[in-house]
């Protein structure tokens, strides 16, 4: 009797395990929120993007925005509730949608030292992160305000003028404190002149990476175009350094880049700057 | 504490000098390999407390422990988080506790014999670099339970082998997405999950065997057919990951299936 339950219960086990195979799901699904937070010292919030990680089997080659969260700015007992805008960026080739969380009204101004929690909320899912405004840098200068640019018959004349160190543009700061900046340099003008037009067209902006020092040689071959440039030295957090030297996704490591998103991916995270200007003319 | 109860308690500091350390491959699987302790490398150790108690007679054994174990010096290699690596940008350390009960009964003697066990487990590692919380240890088995029972009839042998343990835990990858530099560099990632998130589906498998001893004046003849993972259970080993196209290739690696094996032994007397 009592090998014939032992028997039963045995082949009975056998059997439900085999009614009961377990599915695996192909890849667990995350819909995470990545957000793109930057704020600047003294202009309004209009940098705070947000979208959807994609699945591992979406083709797409651009990120789904979000428009529908609801985003705040937190400062202390003070809350900023930032709307989206809708803009759109059409090419000759292409058209690209994009939903930026702005702040409307002219309340907010962002300063040094302040403390910004951003707070968001889109169906289930709640983010958090903390930025701190840095300051601003001090003593940022240039030795050069004005470059005249000859006309160049050659392209080896146009060559051995931005390599001549009279054409160096010397940037100087202090940092006794050994905080990192980068250095962002725009052409302003709406139609600017090539500065050599037998040359493939060029960016009329650089940026570079972030770094510690207190002086930047900026090689006249970094300015492509006539007219008015601002050069801006950014005082960023560490953090953004971070997200910058960890960017780079190596496909067997898997290694994420620095994230200070909490409950999501991404960067919040603050700028303070201050800007000197260079404009090229043409000698005469 | 009678012939037939018998409580025991034991407790005992280890050290380790060969560390079992685990790579971390997210996309084919875990690995191990071992490293002998040094400046760099922290030996491993453990504190086990162990409290169970013994009630067995001439033909059944029934036993219960219960045990918590503290671990330290716990390593894991993984390039994930480079920037924040304890030892040369892959090495982590960490620490841990494996806590549970066991539980075992057995049929000691008689035509049917066999025994039962069943162990409750939780193992949890902590690596504070490579997650913020405390995760389960990648052969954490939260059920693991076994039968096995013999069956002697004339000269023929019977056995029979079931087991089950709940998934043991693996990390994947989950999506991809965007971010964007101030540069206007825009990088793709792959997010990978929390350490240890996801379990692969549970393992079980039963086997079978019947053997037969048969004697003739010179030779003993052993004869035997057994049956390994009869219903043939896809097992889940690990899983793979081709990121490199799109759709992602995502592949189970399976265990051994049902395996038929039959023997013929001559001894001679």
């Amino acid at each position: 009797m009592n090998n014939k339950l032992f028997f039963s219960a045995l082949f009975s086990i056998t059997f439900l395990t085999l009614s009961c195979e377990d599915d695996l799901l192909p890849v667990p699904e995350a819909d995470l929120i990545v957000v793109r937070g930057y704020l600047y010292a003294g202009q309004p919030v209009t940098d705070v993007i947000l979208a959807s990680t994609l699945a591992l089997d979406d083709e797409s080659e651009t990120a789904i925005p979000i428009d529908s969260a609801v985003v705040v700015l937190k400062r202390s007992a003070e809350e900023f509730v930032l709307a989206p805008v809708h803009s759109y960026d059409t090419t000759e080739t292409d058209t690209t949608f994009s939903i930026t969380y702005t702040y409307p009204n002219s309340d907010l101004v962002v300063a040094e030292g302040d403390t910004f929690i951003l707070d968001i909320n889109y169906g289930e899912q709640h983010l958090t992160s903390e930025a701190i405004v840095p300051a601003k840098p001090d003593s940022f200068s240039s030795n050069i305000d004005t470059m005249y640019v000859p006309s160049f018959d050659r392209n080896r004349d146009y060559i051995r003028w931005i390599f001549a160190d009279s054409n160096i543009i010397r940037l100087n700061w202090d940092n006794p404190e050994d905080h990192f900046h980068y250095l962002l340099m725009d052409n302003v003008e709406e139609d600017p002149e090539p500065l050599e037009k037998t040359l493939p067209p060029r960016w009329r902006r650089f940026i570079s990476e972030p770094f510690i020092d207190t002086s930047y040689a900026m090689l006249a071959s970094t300015i492509t175009h006539f007219g008015r440039h601002d050069i801006v030295l950014f005082h960023v957090q560490t953090n953004y350094v971070l997200l910058y030297q960890s960017s780079g996704q190596n496909s067997r490591d898997l290694n994420e880049p620095y994230n200070n998103i909490n409950g999501g991916v991404g960067m919040f995270t603050a700028f303070n700057s201050d800007t000197v200007s260079i404009v090229l003319l043409p000698q005469k | 504490m009678t012939d037939r109860f018998t409580l025991k308690g034991a407790w005992g500091n280890y050290f380790q000098f060969i560390n079992n350390i685990v790579l971390e491959d997210v996309l084919q699987g875990n690995s191990n390999f071992w490293l002998v302790s040094d400046d760099n490398i922290p030996a491993g150790s453990a504190e086990h407390q162990i409290l169970g108690f013994k009630y067995e007679t001439r033909k059944y054994l029934f036993e219960v422990e219960g045990y918590r174990k503290y671990l330290d010096g716990l390593v894991e290699y993984t390039r994930r988080f480079q920037e924040l690596a304890d030892y040369g940008n892959y090495f982590f350390f960490g620490d841990g506790y494996a806590e549970g009960v066991e539980f075992l009964a057995q049929k000691k003697s008689g035509a049917l014999n066999g025994w039962f066990s069943y162990t409750y487990a939780n193992v949890k590692y902590d690596f504070g670099a490579l997650a913020p919380e405390p995760y389960p240890a990648s052969h954490d088995k939260t059920h693991e339970a076994k039968i096995v029972g013999m069956y002697k009839w004339g000269p023929w042998n019977f056995a029979s082998t079931f087991v089950y343990a709940t998934g043991t835990p693996y990390t994947t990858p989950q999506s991809r997405y965007y971010l964007p530099l101030l540069n206007g560099d825009e990088f793709t990632y792959i997010h990978v999950s929390d350490k240890n998130e996801f379990r692969l589906p549970d393992y079980h498998r039963m086997d079978l065997s019947i053997f037969r001893q048969m004697q003739t004046p010179d030779f003993k003849w052993d004869l035997g057919l057994s049956v390994f993972n009869i219903y043939n259970r896809k097992n889940v080993n690990y899983r793979e990951y081709d990121l490199d196209v799109v759709p992602v290739v995502v592949s189970d690696v399976m265990l051994l299936p049902m395996t038929i094996t039959l023997f013929f032994k001559v001894t001679l007397k």
